[in-house]
Parts: structure tokens; sequence; C-alpha cells
């Protein structure tokens, strides 16, 4: 992996982004990096990125994590490439299973924050049409939400019931079941 | 693992479209509690484009049919193993007909599955569609006893130019009243409709039978095909299909794959396929070139052969083959009508693992919906016995 990386840097270079947080400030990173961004690969494809792509839904907190998450990935896609080729390689398949089991080491600490960082790493992932970001997130605050009452859901969101008691009574109506 | 409460902002921050990403990845029964949290959560978890994209990302799982009778579904995937039937069961609902006495009567036949709805047949002439998702329920137009005196089901289906879904029957009329003299009829059952559509006259059953079989068709790019056993394939020595959005017949030429009735179609990998085995483990799988020209051709894709299954307890007959489902990842699920036994084969790795499941396996597809649909809202026939849904 060290490798190939040294060799690439010379493309790469010749390729650097620079992202402008909403606070004005200022990340270069790689195209291979910036493009896990559905919205920065259009914009590149459109030939709009000359003098950096203001971001100004994204604070320089989030979009430094976002930025973190990215850079990891696009190694973890290269890697992936890279290794196709030579797919009955156990070798390979070998560092493909390490490689996997690290990201997924990676994903779970990248997790370990609070909740508004939560929301705003969605948000930002929404945004910027991350696929894989969005996935991750979501499906943590899916996870806290799974076979939970709606009481119970309200609460831990601070969610104010705005229902009308005739709403609620016919959604509950409607599908018992599911309360029980 | 618990998210530790931090700054002011919370999950009100978030947008409608990052709130549904959320939505979309809860199963079923969550999302209809979400959509009982506040107003903007139930606008998201209510929202037609919501639920179609939330049932799109369901898992792929297979009916099943317990010995108490009742439907289940379990996971369809390459892996699936014979333990998954039982602890990755799903229970999905009882159509069995009881008596006022609360005893069991008859068992409501499962015709199809599409989109997360089923067709039950609770006696010839007499169809139900239900969500077992949302556990609604009611009964397509009444076929027999009248307008027909015998109707057989042939394959469910969307109606693309309408939105409607349909159920296709091959049905029996008197010439006229009193006669004694038969005629046949395609006739097409909406779901919402009061009333079956006379679609297109049908050729004539076996003489005598007044049930006619048609197997369950596969469906592929909006057409279904029938394999073998209805009057026009026994007649012509071609199969039958029927193009759902034009709802027109047309014969197409049977895959040289020797006997039929041992044989079973399928949706592999976005072609239609045929497998077929002669008792032993070699299974071949044909495909068809391009549905659409005139001259359709199948093509032999794969033969997986694999190293010999061990010799056979109780039932060591042959291994027959009528049924066949893709379980993913170019996996074949095979197997024979009412059989529990059933071999999974893997083309990539020329492998193949026999199984014995202890509910029997049904080969339809199912996946969990949540779409909503008017029909539900009809009043159903006074007639139709009611469906049970788990505790």
């Amino acid at each position: 992996m060290a490798s190939a990386g040294s060799g690439d840097e010379k493309a790469a270079a010749a390729a650097m982004i620079t992202l402008i947080s909403s606070d004005n400030e200022k990340f270069e990173v790689t195209e291979a990096t910036a493009t896990l961004s559905q919205t920065i690969r259009h914009m590149i494809e459109d030939g709009c990125t000359d003098g950096g792509v203001p971001l100004p839904n994204v604070t320089s907190k989030i979009l430094a994590r976002v930025i973190e998450y990215c850079k990891k990935h696009a190694t973890a896609a290269a890697g992936e490439e890279g290794s196709s080729s030579s797919f009955s390689d156990a070798a390979f398949l070998e560092v493909d299973r390490a490689f996997l089991e690290e990201l997924e080491e990676f994903d779970d600490a990248f997790l370990e924050v609070d909740r508004a960082t939560l929301f705003d790493l969605i948000l930002a992932a929404n945004y910027l049409d991350i696929k894989g970001l969005l996935n991750l997130t979501c499906q943590k605050v899916a996870d806290s939400v799974k076979g939970k009452t709606p009481e119970q859901i309200r609460e831990m969101y601070n969610i104010v019931n705005d229902l009308t008691p005739e709403e609620e009574a016919e959604i509950r109506r409607e599908t018992q079941w599911a309360f029980e | 693992m618990e998210m530790v409460s931090g700054s002011g902002a919370g999950i009100h921050a978030l947008c409608d479209d990052a709130l549904a990403e959320i939505l979309v990845r809860l199963p079923s029964e969550s999302v209809l509690r979400c959509g009982a949290v506040c107003k903007s959560w139930r606008r998201i978890a209510t929202a037609g484009s919501f639920l179609a994209a939330h049932a799109a990302r369901s898992p792929r799982e297979m009916i099943t049919l317990a010995e108490s009778w009742t439907l289940s579904a379990v996971p369809l995937s390459p892996g699936l193993d014979a333990a998954d039937d039982g602890a990755r069961r799903r229970y999905l609902c009882d159509p069995s007909q009881y008596d006022a006495n609360g005893d069991w009567v008859d068992c409501s036949r499962v015709l199809a599955s599409l989109d997360g709805l089923l067709v039950l047949q609770q006696r010839p002439g007499l169809y139900v569609v239900c969500n077992p998702t949302t556990r609604q329920w009611t009964n397509l137009p009444v076929m027999a006893p009248r307008p027909c005196a015998a109707a057989s089901p042939c394959g469910f289906y969307r109606h693309g130019p309408s939105g409607e879904y349909r159920l296709l029957c091959h049905a029996e009329e008197h010439r006229e009243p009193g006669s004694s003299e038969w005629k046949d009829y395609y006739y097409t059952l909406s779901a919402g409709a009061a009333l079956p559509r006379r679609l297109a006259p049908a050729p004539a059953g076996h003489p005598g039978r007044r049930q006619i079989g048609y197997e369950t068709p596969v469906a592929h790019r909006g057409t279904l095909y029938w394999l073998g056993t209805h009057p026009v394939a026994t007649r012509t020595g071609m199969m039958l299909s029927f193009r759902t959005d034009s709802e027109t017949f047309r014969l197409v030429s049977l895959p040289p794959a020797g006997n039929v009735s041992a044989a079973a179609l399928l949706e592999l990998d976005g072609a239609l396929c045929c497998v077929a085995t002669r008792g032993g483990t070699p299974l071949d799988i044909w495909a068809l070139q391009d549905c659409d020209c005139v001259a359709e051709r199948w093509t032999l894709r794969h033969r997986v052969v694999a190293p010999p299954l061990p010799p056979r307890g109780s039932y060591c007959r042959d291994f027959l083959v009528n049924m066949a489902i893709s379980a993913g990842g170019g996996a074949i699920l095979v197997g024979m009508t009412f059989s529990g036994v059933i071999r999974l084969y893997d083309p990539k790795d020329n492998r193949v693992k026999e199984m014995e499941l202890r509910s029997t396996p049904r080969f339809l597809e199912f996946r969990e919906s949540l779409v909503s649909h008017a029909f539900f809202q009809a009043p159903r026939c006074p007639e139709l016995a009611p469906i049970k849904f788990p505790d």
C-alpha cells in the first residue's frame, strides 16, 4: 500500500482541490479524496473548481472530519481497484480482509462523537452527497430509534408532540399492532 | 456506544431529506412508530416517495409454508442455510379459514407475491390481495360462481399504464344458460375494481377438467412466462408469455433442455433463464437471448458440475426440479413443489449444497412494503374469511 502511494504522489499533486468552509478555512485535498463527494465530482466535471470550492453549509470543524473520512475511504477504494485484477491471489485477499477490518475499526471510532456533531455530519454528507458517510451516520441514528416507542423517541431527541389527540388516535387505530 | 448528548443542536436541525435518510434505514414496524412521533416525522414517514424508497431497500426473502399452514418468509441470500429456517424465519400471516367454532376448515393457497403484496385463493374464483406488512387485505373482483362457472388463476402483475395490480385468470363459461357446452376466456381482475374484465378468448382446457393448471409464472421485463403446464403448451410445444403493459399473449420457443417437467424458469442477473437437471448433480442454466425479437434463442450459459453429494437417506430418489429462484450473487435455489429438500447451486465455484428446510419453500420472492394502496379501503366481499396476523 505504502509503495503504491508514493508512486502516485506526483500525479495526485497535479490534481489538488481547495475546499473552503463556511468560516472561510481552506483545505487542500487530492481529487481522489474530494470526488467521494458526488456534489464536488460534478463541480470538477463542470470545471468550476478553480479558486477553490466554497461550501457555505459546512463549518471547518465538520469539514475536517468529513475530509478525514474521505481520505481513509479514498485509499480503500484505490486498494480495491488495485487488487481486483489479482483476485485469485490469496495474499491479496489476506491484505484485503485486513484492510476491510481496519476500515471497520476506523468507521466505529469515527462515530464516537456527540449527537450535535453526528447530525452536522449527516447534513454535510447529505449536502455533499457522500454515500458511504451518509449510510454510516444515518444508520447510527436509525439504530438508536429502532424498536423504540414514539414516547421514547420524543424523549431521547427532545421532540415536542404536535399531533392532535384525534390524529394520534387515528394513527394508533390504523396500525395498533405496531405499538404493542 | 451510547451517544452523548452534547450541544444544543438536536435532531430538529436536520432537513427533511436527511431525516428521510435515517427513517428509510428502519424496519417497517419502526417506520410506523416514527409516523406517530410528531407532525413533521409523520409527513416524511407517510410520503409516497419515501415509502417506495423504503420498500426498494427491503431485503429479499422467500415465502415458505409452515406445517401449521401459516405463511412465513426466510432471508434469501447466497449463504442461505437450513438453520435460517428457524432463527430468521418471520411469520407473516395465517391464511387458514376457520368455521364459527374456530375449527380449521381450509387453507388459502398462496398464488403470487409482488411488491409486498400476496395473492391468496380462498376458493376457486375468490381471491384475496393482502399486505402482511401493513396487515391490510381485501378481495379481488369475484370470478366464480358468477360471472364465470370456473376460474383458474394464471399470474399477478402490475399494469404499467394504469398502475393497477391485476390477476390474470383463465375462466370457463357456459355457452348459454343451462348449456353443457363451455367457452374459455382470459379475464383480468383489478384490485379495487367491482367486476372482472374479459380480456380475450382463451384456448379450451382439458375436456372434462374444470381446473386448468397454470404454474406460477416468472416475471421478466414486464412479461410473464409460463414454462409448461397449461393447455397451449401441451398442444404446441411452446411456452406462453404475456406482456403486462399491452396485455397480449405470445408463444415463445422452449429451451432445448429436454423434459420441461424437470425444469424451471427464473430471472437471473437480468436475464430470463431456465434451469434443468436430469436427476444427477449437474445443473444446466439456459438463458434466453433478446426476448423482444421474433426468433428468440436459448443458449447454454453454464453447466454446474459439482462433486457428487453424499447419498440420501429416506428420500433417496432422484432429485427433481420444477421450481427455482435466484438467491443473489449468482447463486440459484432449486427444488420441487411441496418438498422441503432444496439445493443451492453456486455456478461461480461449481458448488452445490443440499439442505432440508423445516418449512416448505414456495420459491416466491417477498419484499416488505409499506406503500399504501387505495384498493384496501374498498368494502370487502361479505363471504371473505378473515386473515390472521401475528399477535
